[in-house]
């Protein structure tokens, strides 16, 4: 059987939160529409050491910003999910929904 | 509400602490956060977490460079100990100490609460700061971009070898804890391990680190 890469639990709430975000997407608004969803505090450390390795599999491509006066004079680095990032997602979510299809526990929508 | 300036001990450890492509963007994530509104105890949490988790990467991505610098580091006090360094040192120790027992200072060395001063070791003391401190400014300057991977693991392991020197001043003042001197001796071996070996670790660092950036510019 041919080995595919699939993404973790966290890089998948990663690559969900730079969809929803869009073309503006650097480590506050991911941060936080991963902390919006889940009702948890998020690390700004795990979330970029998760866009480095997103980036290092290219999942994900990035572009520096300008320097602001409002971040001491630090450029935002942006990021957007690639091609191959976005075949990962939906190969996810397919096996995610297939999983879960026919689990005795979830039907009726009560866990 | 926050004033604009976050904790500036936690701002100096973040901006040296972690490496990495993506070191700028993150500081200027986490300072654009506490404008609005983030508390100082977030701040620090944020920090704390973001060098712990750089410092686990990096050693991942850094095997050979970690092994070394721990190498180094644990073995740091030997090779100093059993060096004309070290010889050079006892001999300063020595020419504090003749001059003070001679003189009107003597009671820096004989009376009982002065003693533990120790001002005739005062030599030794900034040797064991020094010593890594030189070998943290080389280290940081042929390795700029992994400071953050060689700032921590010097600092673990040379407050982690003093440890056996605080344990044992504690063991001490836990066992006659009306005697003032023990907690004196506390308060010294706690000061130097947790103070001024990691502050002089971080600030020739962080001097070498910035000198080698410097230098690439």
């Amino acid at each position: 059987m041919a080995k595919r890469e699939f993404p973790g639990g966290f890089e998948l709430l990663v690559l969900l939160a730079l969809i929803r975000v869009g073309e503006e997407a650097y480590g506050v608004p991911i941060s936080d529409a991963i902390e919006e969803s889940s009702g948890r505090a998020v690390a700004i450390g795990s979330v970029y050491i998760t866009l480095d390795r997103l980036q290092a599999k290219g999942l994900v491509s990035s572009r520096l910003g300008e320097p602001t006066a409002a971040r001491g004079g630090r450029a935002k680095t942006y990021f957007r999910i690639t091609a191959a990032g976005l075949r990962q997602v939906r190969q996810a979510r397919r096996t995610l929904i297939r999983l879960w299809d026919g689990v005795p526990q979830f039907e009726g929508g009560s866990a | 509400m926050s004033s604009s300036k976050p904790p500036r001990l936690a701002q100096w450890l973040l901006e040296r602490g972690i490496s990495g492509p993506q070191r700028e963007a993150l500081v200027g994530d986490m300072l654009e956060q506490y404008q609005r509104g983030r508390s100082a105890a977030w701040y620090w949490r944020q920090t704390v977490s973001a060098i712990a988790i750089s410092f686990t990467a990096e050693i991942s991505q850094h095997k050979a460079l970690a092994a070394a610098v721990t190498v180094l580091g644990l073995y740091l006090p030997d090779i100093y100990m059993f060096s004309r360094v070290w010889v050079w040192v006892a001999r300063f120790d020595h020419l504090w100490y003749r001059p003070l027992i001679n003189s009107r200072w003597h009671w820096m060395v004989t009376d009982p609460w002065a003693y533990r001063l120790k001002p005739y070791l005062w030599t030794s003391e900034i040797a064991s700061c020094a010593v890594p401190a030189v070998v943290s400014w080389i280290l940081t300057r042929l390795y700029p971009r992994q400071t953050g991977l060689v700032l921590t693991l010097l600092v673990i392991t040379q407050v982690g070898q003093r440890l056996p020197y605080v344990r044992s001043a504690t063991e001490d003042w836990i066992r006659d804890p009306g005697n003032p001197i023990w907690l004196f001796g506390l308060l010294w071996f706690s000061a130097i391990t947790f103070v001024a070996i990691p502050a002089s670790i971080l600030f020739a660092g962080a001097a070498g680190g910035r000198r080698a950036r410097l230098s690439t510019d």
